[in-house]
């Protein structure tokens, strides 16, 4: 069940549209805008495959993304747990 | 507070995205976030030559996860979708376990023991009846530095032959011989800190943003935040790399080194060169003999941008705008890859871009560089500064001189006369002669030839027919087919080892789990298939990595690449050390023929005097480097009324190479599920294809069978194909005519037709 930490680069004048269509995004949250044209992001799936897919769409279908950058991905077994 | 695991995670993952842009999403939880959870170790990413750093995650002996390494200079903590795969390809279930032996057709299990003394009798048996020369090895650019190291030392040292070689020669080669040829020594003058300061980009023949995304986004990152930067792209095709650019020169495919003279023509009758640089710091040649400036001068009269356009396709006026971008930056970086090395004259297209950097002095100085990029972790590291090709020795020496074979001897504890002093046989040389039975036994590692190999299928009879043993840690692969023997090889974060990438930076990686079932560290095979050929003398001392990598450290003290200095005890600790690093208390080298490059302030004064760089290289001669006045030759193979259209092969993002790692990840065949061929609409259009039709694409080579896929990325005339899948096999198609200075192939351009399947 992985998870991955993106940092999302953006056109700077378009990153306000980009972030309001992936909060719309199944599967993608969000955690803010940061450093003019950078938005935090975490993919989400039920299996691995389900990341490239995200990506793929964010790729092609949300005009003003210029790039999508993993910093950390997750492949361990999650259970839900008491932390 | 009751937080899941998942919710956990999730914040954990968002930090550390957050964390690689200095962003603190969580004050005060930072240094806890993952403690307890997951062990982290300091690595090095395993695809291609840009070396990002990478922290791999274990948990319970597996690997669970990996980060960026945010204190790497390269990546600064991101990643691109190959790497953010990573852990699915050690674990993978196409991991090759276990040894075997094909008998009567079919593998059969083996221990490792029992499949290397099986190999070692064969390959004695052959060395005694017909010599060492019938014996060849073919290495990798994703070897370790210390497993190249080995297997140089058994197969030139040992055994007795220079038929050695690796796959670089695929790849890099022409590079090693623009670099030698216009600088006199090989490998970049600067570095990737070069990116930050640069005003101007010239890329050429390089995808960066599909074939180098890491550097792509710090280019990016650099114009978003300086708008003024320019970047001009020179390439046949349209790619995603072209959001960034400001000018983009399409040529027809191998005609490009027309415009490069062009350019240089329009830098000089504009007043754009550096007049007192080129006085000092640069000599002048035609192909063959020493001219002066005032030759190379009448040499490009003939370069004008019309002509050039003629024999481009490229307009003049775009050219000529080109030429003033470099001519009027402050400071210029050009960046390329596979299309420019992979031609007939990939030596030549190296030169003319360094001569542009020569002729304004933009070299030598921040922000201003001739930078080759490289396509695998270790090409440069292992290969190029390890000595792993037919005519190389470790350290940048060459088998030809006497001095460097004594040298190497002495530190291998072998006669001298055991290497020989002639080059062995190139790549293509190499698989020619298993095609006509003059080798008769090769060892392949970490490498997949049959479908590597340009014209691959010409190459399948030797494989097929003569002794073939397979290092691998994948099975099956185009080339294990081949094998008689497999031999199962630990992956990355199953051994330790150095890389050195594009930057001329040597990075340690450890070892962080136990190899998968059976396998063993390549360089190990190689010094227990030593031993058992009888060289058990020369093998049984190395006992672990470092003691490998401690005799080749020594090896390359007082070189070019110094690497004296990057003992393991550092490397463990640093982010890696850019050559020359002389000494453990030298901070490595930005900029390598100027002030602050070690073996250039140690040159006496006198050389100095009146020159902010000295090219020291073995083949610059009184510290010159050289502006080559070279034909303008096209491709080998244009396309005429039989072959109307140019082929070009490359790669996809989300893959690499022959997918042996990349395709162990299912989604990532999902995301490019199966190689298409991309046709101009206009040509679509004329030949009634439309989009996603089965076409089948021919060349005087081969045929594919493969889905069109109409879109405007080549330019009208040319077509291009991804070259990573075995099922659709685009080295069939391809030409293997090689340059003749590097011997490096044109997977670049062949000539090709379509028609409806």
């Amino acid at each position: 069940m992985p998870i991955a930490g993106v940092v999302i680069l953006t056109r700077e004048e378009m990153t306000s549209q980009v972030l309001n269509q992936l909060q719309n995004v199944e599967n993608v949250t969000t955690y803010g805008v940061h450093k003019n044209n950078n938005i935090v992001a975490v993919f989400e799936g039920q299996t691995p495959k389900e990341l490239e897919r995200i990506n793929d769409k964010l790729i092609n279908e949300v005009p003003g993304i210029l790039g999508i950058y993993p910093a950390y991905v997750n492949y361990e077994d999650v259970e839900e747990q008491n932390d | 507070m009751t937080v899941s695991r998942r919710e956990f995670l999730k914040t954990s993952a968002a930090a550390t995205a957050a964390a690689s842009i200095g962003v603190n999403l969580l004050p005060g939880m930072k240094n806890n976030l993952f403690a307890g959870q997951v062990e982290w170790h300091k690595s090095v990413c395993r695809y291609c030559g840009t070396g990002c750093g990478v922290m791999v995650g274990t948990k319970d002996g597996k690997v669970v996860a990996v980060k960026g390494d945010k204190e790497n200079t390269i990546n600064r903590g991101h990643l691109c979708v190959k790497a953010f795969y990573l852990p699915k390809a050690v674990n993978s279930k196409t991991r090759l376990k276990h040894a075997m032996i094909k008998k009567n057709g079919k593998f059969e299990k083996v221990t490792v023991d029992e499949a290397l003394d099986f190999v070692a009798k064969k390959f004695n048996e052959i060395r005694q009846k017909h010599g060492a020369n019938a014996l060849a090895f073919y290495g990798s650019g994703q070897a370790e530095t210390e497993e190249t190291y080995m297997a140089n030392k058994l197969w030139k040292g040992c055994i007795g032959t220079n038929n050695m070689e690796g796959n670089p020669r695929l790849c890099m080669a022409s590079a090693v011989g623009g670099y030698l040829t216009s600088l006199g020594a090989d490998e970049p003058a600067g570095t990737y800190q070069d990116i930050e300061q640069a005003k101007f980009f010239m890329l050429i023949g390089s995808n960066t943003a599909e074939a180098h995304p890491i550097l792509f986004e710090r280019i990016m990152r650099h114009k978003t935040k300086n708008p003024d930067v320019q970047i001009l792209i020179i390439d046949p095709r349209k790619t995603p790399t072209d959001q960034v650019a400001d000018l983009h020169l399409f040529p027809k495919p191998g005609y490009d080194l027309a415009i490069l003279h062009a350019m240089a023509k329009i830098i000089i009758d504009e007043g754009y060169a550096d007049e007192e640089f080129i006085k000092t710091s640069v000599i002048f040649k035609d192909n063959k003999n020493k001219i002066d400036y005032a030759g190379y001068k009448e040499f490009l009269k003939k370069y004008t941008p019309e002509y050039a356009s003629q024999r481009s396709g490229v307009p003049a006026e775009d050219i000529i705008k080109a030429a003033r971008m470099f001519g009027k930056a402050e400071t210029a970086m050009s960046l390329w890859t596979m299309g420019i090395n992979q031609r007939t004259r990939g030596v030549w297209a190296n030169n003319l871009i360094t001569n542009l950097h020569l002729l304004t002095g933009k070299i030598g100085k921040p922000g201003c560089d001739s930078f080759s990029l490289t396509g695998q972790p270790n090409a440069c590291g292992g290969v190029r500064e390890g000595g792993g090709l037919c005519h190389l020795l470790p350290g940048h020496r060459l088998v030809v001189k006497e001095k460097h074979r004594q040298q190497v001897a002495k530190v291998w504890g072998v006669p001298v006369e055991r290497i020989q002093p002639k080059p062995g046989k190139h790549t293509v040389a190499m698989f020619e002669a298993l095609n006509k039975g003059e080798i008769k036994g090769i060892y392949i590692m970490c490498t997949n030839p049959a479908q590597s190999l340009p014209n691959a299928s010409k190459y399948w009879k030797g494989l097929e027919e003569q002794f073939v043993v397979v290092a691998e840690s994948f099975f099956p692969t185009a080339t294990t087919k081949y094998a008689d023997v497999v031999l199962p090889s630990a992956f990355w974060t199953e051994k330790e080892g150095v890389y050195g990438c594009t930057e001329r930076r040597s990075q340690y990686m450890p070892k962080v789990k136990d190899p998968e079932g059976d396998a063993v560290w390549d360089a190990f095979l190689l010094r227990d298939l030593g031993k058992k050929m009888g060289f058990v003398k020369e093998f049984e001392k190395y006992q672990t990595a470092q003691d490998i990598w401690d005799e080749y450290r020594g090896l390359t003290k007082g070189q070019d690449m110094d690497l004296w200095g990057a003992t393991y005890d550092r490397l463990k600790k640093v982010r890696g050390l850019t050559w020359p690093v002389p000494s453990e208390d030298h901070p490595g080298t930005y900029k390598r023929y100027t002030d602050g490059d070690p073996i250039y302030d140690a040159l006496p004064a006198e050389k100095k005097k009146g020159r902010r760089m000295y090219f020291y290289g073995p083949k610059a001669k009184d510290g010159y480097a050289t502006i080559w006045a070279r034909p303008d030759k096209g491709p080998e193979e244009p396309t005429d009324a039989e072959y109307p259209l140019a082929l070009s092969t490359g790669r996809v993002m989300e893959h690499w190479h022959t997918g042996t790692m990349t395709m162990t990840a299912p989604e990532l065949n999902r995301a490019v599920p199966k190689a298409y061929v991309e046709i101009n609409p206009s040509d679509a259009k004329k030949m009634g294809i439309n989009n996603k039709d089965q076409v089948v694409v021919e060349t005087r080579r081969g045929s594919l069978e493969i889905e069109a896929r109409v879109i405007d990325r080549p330019i009208p005339g040319t077509i291009f194909i991804p070259w990573h899948w075995e099922k659709w096999m685009a080295n069939i198609l391809t030409i293997d005519a090689f340059d003749p200075g590097s011997k490096e192939p044109e997977y670049k351009v062949c000539a090709a037709r379509i028609k409806k399947a």
